[in-house]
């Protein structure tokens, strides 16, 4: 009862959120010093003030602010996102064809961060102060310090120029068929329809941008995994398993671990929030066809309406991650059920 | 044990994960393609609409000059317009009325003939959508079908480039039936009311040689051959083109032999490509021209609208380093009429044009005989490739020389530059232009009183000869004296504008030297329809 | 310095830190003098030369020394990260202490405000402010510090809100000391390490955010020298390695020290805090 009535109040300020992040993105958009009139018609077009008049009627740029915004409002409450100026589709078609692609790069570096991470951080807690703690700790720290824009490019020359050993950019090979369209993820529309060599070759090419994008997290859950593990390893119900004559390490982590999951569950989840803002640098590097690189896009072209629905998007990942692990806690950690 | 057991399996997970995508590449190549292979052309892309009714972008003609027909094309190579839906046409005497013939073979993908009511819609949806495109039909007062096969346009006046305009893509004829149907609309209410954008954005109603067959932003685009082509059917079935934006990537991709087509190297590339067999490069000029902009009005230009210090910043560019930065096959042409176009001169020796004494002098003369200093706008946009900071950059260590400091402002071109620059309030900054449509009347817009003339403060009462050109130029239906009078316009503003065309740049494109055909052809395309194995 | 080396044997990490930021921090300063040559001056006849001889990193696309760049491009980049730290840092706390100490619905308020903030996406917020205002050194860090301060505003509020219960606090009311009295002379010098804390984790986190900005090309106009833009400048063109690799090298080594000696500082102030900055 009291999980159903705390998710209910959670959703409720996520429509409050919402409606705050698009009031601010509307506003934002309109401190521009111009508007989106000269970044889309030519300068031929500017000069025939017709056309210019025709443009700012089909946008509606000539109604007043306050009548902008209560369209715009009005619209979302519907989930109209409204049309793309860059690419005159509706948003919500350009974020549904974009999302999927986004979600599959996001999924596997989590895993890869999730895997790694945990695993390091086990290993450098029950290793505490060892040279090999010391080397974890220091991967987990360049995890975290390398700028990713900068490690894609490395990665790109090393494993596909240099050694060709990966494929190149973007989501299969240009000669592979995407397998047909049900979820827009290829490995898993792959799987559902048994087409191999689709998943094959997706999987080849979400390796690079997962590892790029996944090496902060991963740096990130390797310290929590590792401090909070020393921090239950530590406390004072192991050292009563250990007094009782509990005396094989391997089992004591395992218990820890279950003690030490809610930091690195909360850190999984703050990563999974900012991969998708962390997106737009790996996405054009890898020329993804993502959110990341919609937003782009979206933002050197001052596409409003499109800037708006990213922003949205996201922020409703953010909230529905928050919420899921909240919920989480619970049922990992009964206590906290009823204090949150 | 059960640390280890966990330890284990993450390794085997991320090994397993690692060697199925380690093959996961070689397959598929060697399976697929044994068919009938697409031909794959990676691109920088700039569109993002392939309706005839929108399209504005450079590289957007490739794809519609292959799905649609136009009353006349260009082919590659050619200097002349030449006839396609057209057989013939006639100008009355005044040179207002243009009566096209057109050929009876033509049909549509969808089977429909091509008729003169199909250009009537086309001609009449392209103006009522006053989009970027309805800017090329400036001029078009009415079009009239006469009958089937005959129609005629009536211009509001004369206009000697009207047949080169109507190869570009605002132009193209599309299946009335099929765009009626998916909501298209011609009439004075098309703004609004028209929505036929979206598929023809990922389908296509034309008469040309492919149809498009699907078109996902930021991914890529796919064109099979339309089978009932009336003319001579090309060699590949399909074409996709795909998105890569970035030229590593690209030049990576041909090397390997996943792509067949390169569309955007760099010169810094070109070295990396010489050991490499199995590849060619197509090096070519382009109709792009670099320019610098100095304001003629002191309230914007400030000191640059010092004649003397335009003068002197003309002499201070070092031409000869700008050509090896912008790359092999860069030329510096003497005015803003692109060389190449009729009325055009020989590009100028950009060493000798370089005079660093001659702007020092000029400079002395001018109210600023100490040098001054003065920020220098510049946006975000990068032509061919170079971003246009880089050339602000050069500039500014040109300038330094004679004892003019600039300060460099860079700008985004849609968050204040693009607004300032058509209000003709930015007084001093490098930028770029690509014409409209591939006849030099399009540069007649840098003349004083033109509205790109004007946005340097070049009015037409500065010298109202020159502006008196314009009007001359388009009107001048005959095309010998219409060179003359470009020539003398070339002549005119080569030393004396506040333009500085610093260069007409290159374009590199490498493709597998398997493939026959591959040309670069103005404007900015590719003859897709011309390549074959 | 026998305590330095006592540091080393306790904490590698930190000690590492602090050695890798000084050396940065002195070359930030020393630029000019350090730089073997003018960063700025161009010379197109030696363009994207490769490493050795007199330039030591190569050149880059307009014949300027590579070396000569990093070393002046350590400069805006520290003073990014220190600017955008200290502003968020001020601006949050003061923020998160008001909501804080006055609690009930105004507490909620402004907090639902700083989490909206937070659920932004952090770099399209940045881009999108960065387009909108032009982009140049200052609306870049501007950009930074709206996009960082709620996360020092949440973490001053919750501190801030456990001190209000301490005992301390209410005998001092008691006494009759006034809101800000509290405020200034009770709450912020205990709320104080807390922000430290995280400000010194933060430092590496806005020197790789500012470089990512000025590799999307909203950072400090050209030609001056600065890591990220560098980076982008050299992408351009693989064969051309050094010159993207070396300003990357930077960053990284950069981000690296910040985050040894966050790392440091958090197990010294404060060990029992540390699941909260995780």
């Amino acid at each position: 009862m009291g999980t159903l009535i705390f998710t209910i109040k959670r959703l409720a300020y996520l429509i409050l959120l919402l409606f705050g992040v698009a009031t601010c993105v509307f506003f934002i958009s309109k401190m521009v010093p111009g508007d989106a009139v000269s970044a889309y018609l030519s300068p031929r077009s500017l000069a025939n003030p017709d056309i210019v008049a025709a443009f700012k009627e089909k946008w509606g740029l000539n109604d007043s602010l306050w009548v902008q915004y209560l369209n715009y409002m009005t619209n979302l409450v519907k989930l109209d996102l409204g049309v793309s100026i860059r690419t005159g589709n509706p948003v919500v078609e350009e974020l549904g064809r974009s999302y999927p692609a986004t979600m599959e790069l996001a999924f596997f570096s989590i895993l890869f961060a999730s895997i790694m991470g945990i695993l390091f951080g086990i290993v450098s807690a029950t290793k505490r102060n060892s040279f090999i703690d010391q080397w974890l700790r220091a991967i987990s720290v360049t995890g975290v310090s390398i700028p990713s824009f900068w490690f894609a490019i490395i990665v790109l020359f090393i494993f596909y120029s240099k050694l060709g050993w990966a494929p190149g950019i973007g989501r299969l090979s240009l000669r592979v068929s995407p397998p047909e369209h049900i979820s827009g993820m290829y490995v898993l529309d792959g799987l559902l329809t048994g087409n191999i060599i689709a998943v094959k070759d997706a999987l080849a090419h979400l390796i690079l941008p997962a590892i790029v994008l996944g090496s902060f997290t991963m740096g990130l859950i390797t310290r929590t995994t590792r401090s909070s593990l020393l921090e239950t390893l530590s406390s004072d119900y192991i050292r009563t398993a250990r007094a009782k004559g509990l005396t094989d390490r391997g089992i004591m982590v395992v218990h820890a671990f279950g003690n030490a999951a809610i930091p690195v569950l909360t850190v999984i989840g703050v990563g999974f929030g900012n991969l998708l803002g962390g997106m737009v640098v790996v996405e054009k590097i890898f020329a993804w066809p993502g959110v990341g690189q919609f937003a782009y896009q979206s933002v050197l072209g001052l596409d409003f309406p499109a800037i708006i629905g990213v922003s949205l998007l996201i922020a409703v990942n953010y909230a529905v991650i928050n919420l899921i692990i909240d919920l989480l806690y619970g049922v990992i950690d009964p206590r906290v059920r009823v204090s949150r | 044990m059960k640390k280890k057991g966990l330890l284990l399996t993450c390794v085997l997970l991320v090994l397993s994960i690692a060697s199925i995508s380690a093959k996961g590449d070689a397959e598929p190549a060697s399976e697929q393609a044994a068919m009938n292979a697409p031909l794959v052309i990676a691109i920088e892309p700039d569109y993002f609409t392939f309706d005839p009714g929108y399209a504005y972008e450079l590289y957007a003609p490739m794809v519609i000059g292959v799905v649609y027909d136009n009353l006349f094309e260009f082919t590659s190579g050619a200097a002349a317009p030449m006839p396609q839906l057209a057989e013939s046409y006639t100008v009355s005497d005044d040179g207002l009325v243009y009566t096209f013939k057109l050929r009876k073979d033509a049909a549509f993908v969808s089977g429909n003939s091509v008729t003169a009511t199909d250009v009537k819609f086309s001609f009449d949806r392209a103006i009522n959508l006053k989009s970027n495109a309805s800017a090329l039909l400036d001029g078009v007062v009415s079009i009239d079908v006469i009958d089937d096969n005959t129609v005629s346009i009536t211009l509001g006046k004369a206009d000697s480039a009207f047949i080169s305009k109507t190869t570009s893509t605002a132009y193209a004829v599309l299946d009335s039936a099929v765009v009626i149907e998916h909501g298209g609309v011609s009439d004075a209410s098309a703004a609004q009311t028209d929505s036929a954008q979206n598929y023809l954005d990922h389908q296509s109603a034309g008469s040309g040689p492919y149809t498009l067959k699907s078109f996902t932003a930021d991914d890529k685009l796919v064109m099979v051959r339309n089978e009932n082509y009336w003319g001579d059917l090309p060699a590949f079935e399909t074409i996709i083109i795909q998105d890569m934006p970035d030229e590593n990537a690209q030049l990576l991709a041909v090397k390997a032999g996943d792509i067949d087509i390169a569309f955007n190297l760099s010169s810094d590339q070109l070295s990396q490509l010489d050991s490499i067999e199995g590849v060619q490069i197509i090096s070519s000029t382009t109709m792009t021209m670099g320019f610098i902009m100095m304001h003629s009005d002191p309230e914007i230009g400030m000191q640059v609208s010092d004649p003397y210090v335009q003068k002197a910043i003309r002499y201070a560019v070092n031409y000869k380093e700008l050509q090896t930065l912008i790359g092999a096959g860069t030329i510096t042409p003497e005015s803003f009429i692109q060389v190449g176009f009729i009325g055009s001169k020989d590009p100028i020796d950009p060493a000798s044009q370089t005079d660093l004494t001659k702007a020092k002098d000029m400079l002395s003369k001018s109210a600023y005989p100490d040098g001054f200093s003065i920020d220098f706008r510049v946006c975000d946009l990068a032509p061919e490739g170079i971003p246009l900071t880089l050339i602000a950059e050069k500039i500014k260590s040109d300038l330094e020389k004679i004892d003019i400091s600039i300060n460099i402002v860079q700008e985004t071109w849609g968050g204040g530059f693009g607004d300032a620059y058509r209000n003709r309030t930015v007084g001093f900054t490098a930028m770029y232009w690509g014409p409209d449509y591939n006849d030099p009347n399009t540069q007649l817009a840098f003349l004083p009183g033109q509205y790109v003339g004007l946005r340097a403060g070049w009015t037409a009462d500065m010298n109202p000869a020159l502006a008196a050109m314009y009007d001359t130029i388009v009107a001048e239906t005959d095309n010998n004296v219409r060179t003359g009078f470009i020539e003398d316009v070339v002549t005119e503003t080569g030393e004396d504008s506040p333009f500085i065309v610093y260069a007409q740049y290159p374009k590199y494109i490498a493709a597998s030297s398997m493939l026959k055909g591959v040309e670069y052809s103005n404007l900015y395309r590719l003859d897709l329809a011309e390549i074959s194995k | 310095m026998k305590k330095f080396l006592n540091l080393f044997r306790t904490n590698l990490f930190l000690a590492m830190g602090i050695i890798i930021c000084a050396v940065w921090i002195i070359t930030a300063v020393f630029a000019n003098q350090l730089a073997p040559q003018d960063p700025l001056a161009q010379d197109i006849s030696i363009r994207l030369q490769a490493p050795g001889g007199d330039h030591w990193f190569g050149t880059d696309s307009l014949g300027r020394d590579v070396f000569s760049r990093v070393i002046a491009g350590a400069k805006i980049s520290i003073f990014a990260g220190l600017i955008t730290v200290v502003s968020a840092a001020v601006i949050g706390s003061i923020y998160g202490g008001i909501a804080g100490y006055a609690g009930g619905i105004i507490d909620d308020v402004m907090m639902r405000f700083a989490e909206m903030v937070l659920a932004f996406p952090a770099l399209i917020l940045a881009m999108t402010i960065g387009a909108v205002l032009g982009s140049s050194l200052y609306n870049t860090l501007f950009a930074l510090v709206i996009v960082a301060w709620p996360t020092y505003a949440r973490i001053m509020r919750s501190v801030v809100i456990s001190i209000k219960e301490n005992d301390y606090i209410e005998s001092s009311r008691a006494i009759g000391s006034s809101n800000m009295r509290i405020l200034i002379h009770q709450i912020l010098p205990n709320a104080i390490g807390s922000v430290l804390i995280l400000a010194t984790l933060d430092i590496g986190n806005q020197i790789l955010f500012f470089s990512t900005l000025s590799f999307l090309g909203l950072g400090t106009p050209p030609p001056d020298p600065e890591w990220g833009s560098m980076i982008s400048a050299g992408m351009k063109n693989f064969n051309s390695w050094w010159i993207s690799t070396f300003p990357g090298l930077g960053i990284l080594t950069m981000a690296v020290g910040a985050n040894f000696i966050g790392d440091g500082v958090r197990d010294i102030l404060d060990p029992k805090l540390r699941k909260n900055f995780n």
